[in-house]
């Protein structure tokens, strides 16, 4: 799975939020907002990652349990699918 | 999302990021309307103007000082030769662009370029409803159909697009023409009627184009009188306004505006105080200017002034009008007193 190009993830006053790039305002003419474990996950989406890899990275960087971090993953994951934001 | 917007705002506004910002481009355009704030700002001096180079400078250092939310402004902006070049860059900066345009120099080529990399909204400004309207107010009785014309385009294109009106003397019989056009097409529309003076010339030429503050209220009443309106506990915002700083917006806290001369002023009522990001970065100059409006005069004639919660008062404002941050406005009080006088209308 990989983020679709043209969207920049962008950290201000605090809050993590992805805005469309170009013409991909044409398809998405709004702001994402994230948590932090998102913007985790979606700068290694970035660059391309499957569940397992983004739940062993998540297992490395904070302190919680693989049934937890999978859930999440997954939850992540399909909520980026139903916008279509992701390249299978 | 409405939520976000305002947790953002208040995190912004606490640690004086400059999330908001509005870029002049130029001063020049296609029309002369009556009551224009920028007329004559750039008279004579157009090769001023900053270069698409810089302009995309200050724009990238705008982003990583924190903007999101910005609008490409004029004068006209489309009539810059090298908008495209502006537009095209700004757009993958990772910002929230909003085009400010009076419309009558949107052609199909325009709207189709404009199509395949849209900004988040344009706002059309409507002058009027009619050639004679835009002939008297704005010099051009054609312009309204160049931008009727520009309107249509941008719907064709799928545009987002939201309508704007300056309600003035020479306009405000075309007012409820102007809204009907807004919902006919099923746009937001967004009017404006309380004009400020000239950044050059003050209001010795708008004053007679200007609505009169009772004229304003009135009209704000008849259209509040359209819709719900509950009941206000007048007194008690009294209580909390009266004291109130002399600039208690976001101008100079967490929005700025770049003039035409590439300036950094808190907002675009200011021609000062302003600091020259090109000549020392962005943050250095956004951090001076946050300084600088802390030094602008308190309102002593305003101090514990009950109507300051129905007052449009605030020292860019009043510099327009008195040529002095803190000097007397007749016009601005009158205001205040006819806003008050609409607020307990609504609560009668």
């Amino acid at each position: 799975m990989k983020i679709k190009q043209n969207f920049m993830l962008r950290e201000i006053a605090g809050s993590w939020l992805v805005v469309p790039l170009g013409e991909r305002v044409v398809d998405f003419n709004g702001i994402i907002t994230l948590s932090e474990t998102g913007a985790f996950l979606w700068e290694i989406l970035e660059k391309g990652a499957g569940v397992d890899e983004l739940v062993n990275q998540l297992l490395l960087e904070y302190d919680v349990d693989e049934t937890t971090a999978r859930a999440d993953v997954v939850e992540f994951t399909s909520a980026l699918e139903e916008g279509a934001l992701l390249e299978l | 999302m409405k939520e976000f917007h305002q947790s953002l705002q208040k995190a912004a506004f606490e640690k004086g990021i400059p999330v908001y910002g509005g870029f002049e481009l130029t001063t020049r355009c296609n029309l002369s309307c009556r009551m224009c704030y920028v007329k004559g700002a750039g008279a004579g001096k157009s090769n001023h103007e900053l270069t698409a180079n810089q302009w995309v400078e200050l724009g990238r250092a705008a982003r990583d000082g924190g903007a999101l939310a910005v609008f490409l402004t004029g004068g006209e902006p489309l009539i810059r030769d090298d908008f495209k070049e502006i537009y095209e860059a700004f757009c993958r900066l990772g910002l929230r662009l909003t085009l400010f345009t009076n419309g009558t120099l949107i052609n199909e080529e325009l709207a189709k370029w404009l199509s395949q990399i849209p900004p988040a909204a344009v706002d059309i400004t409507l002058y009027g409803a009619s050639e004679t309207t835009y002939r008297n107010l704005c010099g051009s009785g054609e312009a309204f159909h160049k931008a009727m014309g520009g309107l249509e385009l941008l719907l064709k294109n799928n545009i987002t697009t939201r309508i704007k009106t300056t309600v003035v003397r020479s306009n405000v019989h075309d007012y409820q023409a102007v809204q009907t056009i807004a919902l006919s097409y099923g746009l937001e529309f967004l009017p404006s009627n309380l004009i400020h003076g000239n950044r050059i010339t003050g209001i010795k030429n708008i004053n007679d184009e200007r609505l009169s503050p009772g004229e304003i209220y009135s009209f704000d009443l008849a259209n509040l009188e359209q819709g719900v309106c509950s009941p206000i506990d007048l007194e008690n915002i009294k209580g909390q306004y009266k004291d109130s700083p002399a600039m208690f917006c976001l101008a100079g806290k967490c929005s700025f505006f770049i003039n035409w001369l590439g300036r950094l002023v808190p907002c675009n009522l200011f021609e000062k105080p302003y600091t020259v990001p090109l000549d020392v970065g962005f943050k250095q100059a956004w951090d001076l200017l946050r300084h600088q409006v802390t030094q602008i005069p308190g309102l002593e004639n305003c101090k514990g002034c009950e109507l300051r919660a129905f007052c449009p008062v605030c020292p860019g404002r009043l510099y327009l009008e008195t040529g002095k941050f803190d000097g007397h406005s007749e016009y601005v009080c009158l205001l205040a007193k006819e806003k008050e006088r609409m607020m307990r209308n609504i609560n009668l």
